[in-house]
C-alpha cells in the first residue's frame, strides 16, 4: 500500500467535524415527530464461517466470544449473537442471496408473499423522508445486492466504486447537470403520464392470466411516479457539505482501484456518512467476498477456494482470516454508530438496528443451515448468545424488526409471529 | 385384485370410474415412503386430486409412472409388485393422464416483456448504439430463470426498477446521438492532431509504432492509446458506425536467437514471448478514469497480423462520441510492460544502463533534471534498446478512422431519434410507433399519445417526449399477443425473438402484413432466411448459453489463483465459441443429435488447441479441427465451457457434474437432499480418498437412490479438472479413475466409455429434453405435461432419421406450442 493511501484512509471520518454531524441528526430529530428516526443497516457475505471460531459454546449473557468473533469484544454488550437460526433455505451458492428475505431467487415467482427483503420493506415505510428511500453498496460479480423486490429482482447497488457512490451521496451537480436531470425528471412525469394511457389500451385485448401479469406494469408506474416526485423535491436541494479535501482519492476514482479490504474500510466509513447525514435510513452492504484475494495473514488465494477447506486447518485459517477482517470493519461501524449522539443524548446506534450475516453456513457443505448471525443497536436487548435451535425461523426475527419500523406490521415473507429474542428468560 | 382392477379400467371410460382404483395402488403401493408419515425425497403422494386433477398432480403421476417402467419404485425389496402388474400399473396411469389432459385447459404462455438482451438488442436496431460499447440497459436488473432459460414469461417480472432502467436508458439515446444527421470524416490517428500515450510500444523515426507488448497484466496502464484532441482528450465528436483502416505488418516473429538473449534463464523475470504464433494486433475503446466515472475498457477488434509486407487491414465498429480513447496492443506480444522491462532486463542485459523510477525521483529532487527530461531519455533508451533487440513485434505505419459511416441504416437510425425535418409531429411519431410496435397500429392509436403533446410548442421536443414514451410504453416493453391462434405479426415477431433475439425486419413485416407468412413455403423458405442471416448468431449463443448453464461462468468463474491462463487469455470467451461453433455445425448441416455426444472433431483456434494441448494451429479465427487420438475427447463433454459450467471455480465434484449432465442433458436431475439427510462435509485431508468418500455416502440408502444415478456420470468426468484441462491425479497425488456403472449395470472405463453408454441408451431422453428446451426458448412458456402429446409425435417422427437438428428445429417452429398463444 502506498504511503498517500494509507494516509486517505485515516483521513476519513475523523475529517467531519462533529458539530456539523450533530446539525444533520438534529435535523433529521426534529423533522421528525417520534424522537430520533429509526435506521437498518445489514452487511452481509455470502461464503459463510469457520463454525468452530464462530459460535460460542454457551449460552445466554455469560457466554465467551470464539476466537473469531471476539474481534465484536468490545460491543459485546450491544449486541445479540445468534446460533442455530436459518431460513431452512437449501440450494447452497444459489440460496445465499435470499439471506435478507428468506427467498430462493428462483423460487420467489411461486413465494405467495413476494420476496421483498427486509431493508426494502422498511425502506417503503420510511424512505420517503430521505433523499434516497434505500441505499445499495458494493454488490457481487453481478453488481447485485442482497436488497431484492417484492416480484424477486435483486436489487441493483447504487453504486459498484467508491467514487460513484461518493458522488451520488455528497456531490451536487453542476448547474447545467442540474438543468438536465430537472428536465429529465419532467419529462419522465410526462411519460409516465402518456404510458398510463397507452397501459390502458394496451390492456382491453388481455386475458386475464395477462391482465394479472401487467398489474406489475401499473404499480411500477405508480412507484415511479413517487421516486420522481421525491427526485424532484430533492433535486433542487444542495446535498450535504464536506470537506471534500480529504476524499480527493475517493472521488478522481483512484480508490476504486484498491484492494477489496480497502474497498471495504471505506464503504464504512461512506454508509457512516450517509448516515449521519441522514441521506437514507436503509442501507445494505453486499460484500463481494468470492473471488477477491483478501489482503490479510495467511491468505494467498481468493475466498471461494478457502471456503472448500475439505477440513484443512491452513486452509481453514486462511478464511478465519478474512472472516475476523470483515467483522473488524463491521465493529468499526458499530463504533462510529456509538459515538454518534444525537439531540436526546442517545447514540446513533440507539436507533439503527445493525445486522452482520451469512445467507451460507459453510462453505465447504455448501449448507444454508445454521447462518452466521450478528444483531445490534436499535435500543434493544442484547449483550447474549441466542441458540434458536432451529425453533424460530430468521424471518420471524425479521419481522420483529419490522414491527419496530411499523408497529401495525402484521406479517414478514410468511412469519406471523414475532422471534422471541427479546424475552428474556 | 389389480386384473379386476384392469378390467374395470377397460370398462370404465368415465374419469371418476378410473380415479378410485389408481388412488387404492398409491394406498398400497407408494403411500408408506410418500404420505403423511414419511415423504422420501421431499414427495407425497397421497394428496393427488383425482377427480379433478391439478396441472401438479399430473406432473407428479408422470414422474410416477416413469419410475413404474424403468422399474426403479416402488424399490425392489419392499416392491409387492410384479414386473407385469408395475408395468400395467404404469399403463394405467398413463391413461388416466391421457384422459384427465382432454378435460382441462391448454396451455397459453402469459405476458412477457423483453428481457435484457432482447431489449438491447432491439434499441441497437432502432439507434444503432452497441449495447456492448454503450449498454444503456446497464441498470436493468438480469433477468430472471426459469431452468435456464431467461424468457419464460411466467418467471419475468417487472418492477419499478426496471422501468426507472427503461426511462434513464430513453434520456440516454438523446445523450448519445446528436441533433444533426451526422457527417462523414477522415481522421489521421497517427498525425500530430492526437498524442500517443503507454508504454508498450516504440515510436520510430519514420513515425511508425512497434507494438511489443501484451499488456494484459497491466493492461489497465499500459497499453498503446491514442489520445485525441477534443473535450477531455475525447476522439470523437459524433456516436456512430466507424471504418477503421490499419495499415501494419509483423516482424521476427520467428526470431527464436534474440529472444532466447534476452530471456536467458539468467533473467528471473517472467517475460516471454509466444513465439511462432501470429501476431494479434487487439483494439480497445478506453474511457478514463476521472472523478466519478472509473476507467472502462470494452475490446473491440483483435486482427491476426501476419508475418511479410505491409497489408491494409480493415473493420467496422461503433463508437461512442465523447472523453473516450482508442487502445491497442500486441495479444501475445511480450508478458510484460516496456517500463518493467527497461528496469528489471536492460539493466541485466547492460548492467547499469537503466534508471529506476525510484533513482529518477531521487534525482528529481536533486534538481537534476525533469521528470519529462527523464520520459524522453527512457523512451529514446528503449527504442534503441529493441532495435538493437530483436523481438517480435507489430510494426503499425497508419490506423485511419472513417464515419460515422452514414449508410441507408444510419440515416434510419437518426430520423428514429429525431423525425424527418419534412413530416409533422403526427406523421413521424406514426413511422416509429410503426417499428417500435412491431406491427401495424390500429386507427387512431397514436392519439392518445398525440393529445398530450399538442401543449408542448417545441415540436423536436414533443418528438422527443413521444419516443421515449414509446420505449416505455407496454406495446415497445411486452410481446403482444392476444388470440389463441396467433396472427402473422405476432408469428413474425415470434420468429424474430427466437432466432434473432431482436425485433422483426423489413421484410418479414411485410409479409407479415399480407399475411403471406402463414403459407407454408413462405414460412419456411423465411426460417430459411432467418438462420442464413448473420443475426441468428444470436440464436445460437442465447440458446446454448441457457440450455447448457453458461450463467455460471459469471457467478462462479474459475478461481484466479488456480487458474491465471483462464482469466489472463479471455478464454472463457473462445470456451464459448467453441461451443457455439459446434452447435451452429450440428444444426446447420442437419446433423443428428448423438453428434454432440460423439463427435471427434471440434471447433477451435489457435489459443484454445494450446489450452487444450493439441498440435498447433495458426490464427486466431474458429475452425473445425480433428481431435489427436491421443487425446480422450469426444462431443461437448470434452469441451471446456461444459467442463467449467459443470465445476464451481475451485474444483470439481463429482456430484455436481453428474447433476449438470442429468440436468442439462437429459432433463431429469434428482431432487435436492431431503431436510433429514445430513450432508457430509467434505474432507481433502488425505485420509480419505475422494471414492471412498462417495462410496461411504452411496451406501447411506437414504442417499444411494439418487446418488447412484448422479456419482458415476461424474466420476468418469473427473480426469478434466475445474477448466477442462485433462489431469491423471488430483492436487495431492491421488490417482484419479474414472471408472463407473449406470444403474442398469453397464459398466465403463472412461469417461469415453460412459459417453458411449449414455449415446446409445439415453439418446431419446437426451432428444427430449433438447426438443424441450428448444420449444421453451421458441414460446416463452414452461413445456409441461400438456404438451406432452405434440411432444411424443415430434420425437416419433425425428427418431425414424436418428433426430436430425435441423429438422428438430423446423419441428418446434411448425408445432402448436409455437403457433398458439
Amino acid at each position: 500500500m502506498s504511503h498517500s493511501r494509507k494516509h486517505v484512509l485515516k483521513g476519513i471520518g475523523a475529517s467531519l467535524a462533529l458539530p456539523m454531524m450533530e446539525t444533520y441528526l438534529n435535523k433529521a430529530e426534529a423533522a421528525s415527530k417520534t424522537g430520533s428516526p429509526k435506521r437498518f443497516f445489514a452487511m452481509t457475505q455470502d461464503l459463510g464461517c469457520i463454525h468452530d471460531t464462530w459460535f460460542p459454546t454457551e449460552v445466554g449473557s455469560n457466554y465467551k466470544m470464539p476466537r473469531v468473533m471476539s474481534v465484536l469484544k468490545e460491543h459485546k454488550k450491544e449486541c445479540t449473537v445468534f446460533s442455530n437460526i436459518d431460513h431452512n433455505l437449501k440450494g447452497g451458492h444459489h440460496a445465499a442471496s435470499g439471506v435478507l428475505n428468506g427467498v430462493k431467487n428462483t423460487d420467489a415467482i411461486r413465494s405467495p408473499f413476494g420476496a421483498e427483503s427486509i431493508d426494502q420493506t422498511i425502506a417503503k415505510k420510511i424512505g420517503h423522508e430521505t433523499r434516497f428511500e434505500s441505499l445499495q453498496f458494493w454488490g457481487g460479480g453481478q453488481k447485485l445486492s442482497s436488497s431484492c423486490s417484492r416480484s424477486g429482482s435483486h436489487l441493483p447497488s447504487s453504486g459498484f466504486v467508491p467514487s460513484e457512490m461518493f458522488h451520488k451521496l455528497f456531490i451536487t451537480g453542476t448547474k447545467a447537470e442540474i438543468e438536465v436531470t430537472k428536465n429529465n425528471l419532467s419529462n419522465g412525469k410526462s411519460i409516465l403520464d402518456i404510458i398510463e394511457d397507452e397501459a390502458k389500451s394496451f390492456e382491453k385485448g388481455l386475458s386475464h392470466r395477462d391482465k394479472d401479469k401487467l398489474d406489475q406494469y401499473y404499480s411500477a408506474i405508480r412507484s415511479s411516479e413517487k421516486s420522481l416526485q421525491n427526485q424532484m423535491y430533492w433535486v433542487e436541494k444542495d446535498k450535504p457539505k464536506l470537506d471534500l479535501k480529504p476524499y480527493k482519492k475517493v472521488m478522481d476514482g483512484t480508490m476504486d482501484k484498491a484492494t477489496i479490504d480497502d474497498q471495504l474500510k471505506i464503504w464504512i466509513d461512506l454508509i457512516h456518512l450517509a448516515l449521519t447525514t441522514d441521506s437514507t435510513r436503509s442501507i445494505t452492504l453486499t460484500i463481494p467476498t468470492n473471488l477477491s484475494i483478501w489482503n490479510q495473514p495467511h491468505v494467498e488465494k481468493d475466498a471461494h477456494y478457502y471456503s472448500h477447506h475439505g477440513k484443512e486447518e491452513d486452509k481453514k485459517e486462511a478464511f478465519r482470516s478474512i472472516e475476523k477482517y470483515i467483522v473488524t470493519q463491521y465493529s468499526r461501524l458499530l463504533k462510529k454508530l456509538k459515538e454518534d449522539t444525537q439531540l436526546d443524548g442517545s447514540s446513533l446506534l440507539d436507533s439503527t438496528i445493525a445486522v452482520y450475516a451469512s445467507g451460507l453456513s459453510n462453505g465447504s457443505t455448501h449448507s444454508n443451515s445454521n447462518l452466521p448471525l450478528v444483531v445490534a443497536g436499535g435500543n434493544f436487548q442484547h449483550g447474549r448468545h441466542i441458540d434458536n435451535g432451529f425453533k424460530e425461523s430468521l424471518n420471524s426475527l425479521y419481522y420483529s424488526f419490522n414491527k419496530y419500523f411499523d408497529p401495525s406490521a402484521s406479517s414478514f415473507n410468511g412469519a406471523t409471529k414475532e422471534h422471541s429474542w427479546q424475552e428474556v428468560s | 385384485m389389480l386384473r379386476l382392477l384392469l378390467l374395470y379400467l377397460f370398462v370404465g371410460s368415465s374419469l371418476v370410474a378410473e380415479g378410485p382404483g389408481l388412488p387404492a395402488l398409491f394406498e398400497n403401493n407408494c403411500v408408506k415412503c410418500h404420505g403423511e408419515e414419511k415423504q422420501k425425497g421431499d414427495l407425497r403422494l397421497d394428496k393427488i386430486n383425482w377427480k379433478q386433477p391439478h396441472l401438479e398432480d399430473l406432473e407428479l403421476l408422470k414422474e410416477a409412472m416413469y419410475q413404474l417402467e424403468d422399474g426403479e419404485m416402488p424399490p425392489k425389496k419392499e416392491s409387492k409388485l410384479s414386473v407385469e402388474q408395475s408395468a400395467s400399473f404404469a399403463k394405467s396411469l398413463s391413461k388416466y393422464i391421457h384422459t384427465s389432459r382432454s378435460t382441462m385447459a391448454s396451455n397459453d404462455v402469459v405476458l412477457r416483456r423483453l428481457n435484457k438482451a432482447q431489449y438491447q438488442n432491439v434499441i441497437q436496431d432502432l439507434f444503432g448504439i452497441d449495447p456492448v460499447v454503450r449498454d444503456l440497459a446497464a441498470k436493468l436488473p438480469p433477468d430472471e430463470l426459469y431452468h435456464g432459460f431467461d424468457n419464460v414469461g411466467e418467471r419475468l417480472t417487472l418492477s419499478d426498477i426496471h422501468l426507472r432502467a427503461y426511462l434513464d436508458s430513453a434520456h440516454q439515446v438523446y445523450q448519445e446521438l446528436n441533433s444533426e444527421l451526422p457527417k462523414e470524416k477522415q481522421l489521421d490517428l497517427l498525425s500530430s492532431d492526437y498524442r500517443l500515450v503507454g508504454s508498450s510500444h516504440i515510436l520510430r523515426e519514420d513515425k511508425s509504432i512497434d507494438v511489443l507488448c501484451s499488456s494484459f497484466v497491466n493492461r489497465r496502464f499500459k497499453m498503446a492509446t491514442i489520445i485525441g484532441p477534443g473535450y477531455g482528450g475525447g476522439t470523437l465528436e459524433e456516436s456512430g458506425l466507424y471504418k477503421f483502416r490499419v495499415k501494419a505488418r509483423s516482424l521476427f516473429t520467428k526470431d527464436e536467437e534474440a529472444v532466447e538473449r534476452l530471456f536467458d534463464k539468467k533473467i528471473k523475470t517472467k517475460v516471454n514471448v509466444e513465439l511462432g504464433e501470429i501476431p494479434q494486433l487487439a483494439f480497445f475503446i478506453r474511457r478514463p478514469s476521472r472523478a466519478f466515472s472509473p476507467r472502462v475498457e470494452i475490446h473491440l477488434k483483435t486482427l491476426d497480423i501476419i508475418d511479410g509486407p505491409e497489408k491494409v487491414y480493415e473493420f467496422e465498429a461503433w463508437l461512442p462520441k465523447g472523453a473516450y480513447s482508442l487502445g491497442f496492443n500486441y495479444e501475445n506480444g511480450l508478458k510484460a510492460d516496456l517500463v518493467n522491462i527497461s528496469t528489471r532486463i536492460i539493466n541485466q542485459v547492460e548492467p547499469g544502463s537503466y534508471l529506476s523510477r525510484k533513482e529518477e525521483t531521487e534525482l528529481i529532487r536533486k534538481g537534476k533534471g525533469s521528470r519529462g527530461d527523464f520520459n524522453t531519455k527512457a523512451n529514446l533508451q528503449r527504442t534503441e534498446f529493441f532495435s538493437k533487440y530483436k523481438t517480435p513485434r507489430i510494426r503499425i505505419s497508419g490506423i485511419e478512422l472513417i464515419g460515422p459511416l452514414v449508410t441507408e441504416k444510419a440515416k434510419e437510425q437518426f430520423y428514429h431519434a429525431h423525425g424527418r425535418k419534412e413530416l409533422t409531429l403526427k406523421e413521424n411519431l406514426l413511422v416509429f410507433a410503426k417499428k417500435a410496435f412491431r406491427r401495424e397500429l390500429k386507427e387512431n392509436e397514436l392519439d392518445s399519445i398525440l393529445n398530450k403533446l399538442v401543449s408542448i410548442k417545441d415540436k423536436d421536443l414533443a418528438y422527443k417526449i413521444g419516443v421515449k414514451a414509446i420505449l416505455c410504453s407496454p406495446k415497445f416493453l411486452y410481446l403482444e399477443e392476444s388470440d389463441e391462434k396467433l396472427d402473422s405479426y405476432e408469428i413474425a415477431n415470434r420468429l424474430s425473438f427466437f432466432l434473432w433475439n431482436s425485433m422483426p425486419d423489413e421484410t418479414l413485416l411485410k409479409l407479415a402484413k399480407h399475411g403471406e407468412l402463414l403459407k407454408k413455403d413462405v414460412f419456411n423458405s423465411e426460417v430459411e432466411r432467418m438462420l442464413r442471416d448473420s443475426r441468428s448468431k444470436n440464436f445460437v449463443s442465447k440458446f446454448v448459453k441457457n440450455w447448457l448453464g453458461f450463467k455460471s461462468f459469471e457467478q462462479m468463474p474459475p478461481s484466479k489463483n488456480l487458474f491465471l491462463a483462464y482469466h489472463e487469455f479471455s478464454i472463457e470467451r473462445l470456451m464459448k465459441y467453441e461451443t457455439y461453433h459446434m452447435f451452429e455445425h450440428i444444426l446447420n448441416n442437419n446433423l443428428p443429435i448423438k453428434e454432440f455426444f460423439e463427435a471427434n472433431y471440434t471447433f477451435i483456434n489457435d489459443r484454445m488447441a494450446k489450452h487444450y494441448g493439441f498440435d498447433a494451429i495458426e490464427g486466431s479465427h474458429f475452425r473445425k479441427v480433428m481431435v489427436p487420438s491421443s487425446h480422450q475427447r469426444q462431443g461437448i463433454l470434452g469441451q471446456s465451457s461444459v467442463l467449467v459450467a459443470s465445476a464451481n471455480g475451485v474444483d470439481t465434484s463429482p456430484v455436481l457434474r453428474g447433476m449438470w449432465v442429468l440436468e442439462h442433458l437429459l432433463g431429469s436431475a434428482p431432487p435436492l437432499p431431503p431436510d433429514d439427510v445430513e450432508i457430509p462435509e467434505p474432507d481433502t485431508r488425505g485420509s480419505l480418498s475422494l471414492r471412498d468418500f462417495y462410496a461411504k455416502h452411496r451406501s447411506d440408502p437414504n442417499c444411494s437412490s439418487c446418488h447412484v444415478k448422479i456419482d458415476p456420470l461424474g466420476f468418469a468426468l473427473e480426469n478434466f479438472d475445474a477448466v477442462g484441462l485433462w489431469r491423471e491425479t488430483y492436487e495431492k497425488g491421488e490417482a484419479i479413475s474414472a471408472h463407473g456403472e449406470f444403474p442398469s449395470g453397464e459398466k465403463f472405463k472412461t469417461s469415453k466409455g460412459m459417453v458411449d453408454i449414455l449415446t446409445k441408451n439415453q439418446i431419446d431422453k437426451f432428444a427430449e429434453n433438447l426438443l424441450r428446451k428448444l420449444m421453451m426458448s421458441s414460446s416463452g412458456r414452461e413445456i409441461n405435461v400438456m404438451d406432452d402429446p405434440e411432444v411424443e409425435q415430434i420425437l416419433a417422427e425425428l427418431k425414424k432419421q436418428a433426430y436430425p437438428m435441423r429438422d428438430m428445429l423446423m419441428a418446434v417452429v411448425e408445432s402448436s406450442v409455437f403457433r398458439n398463444k
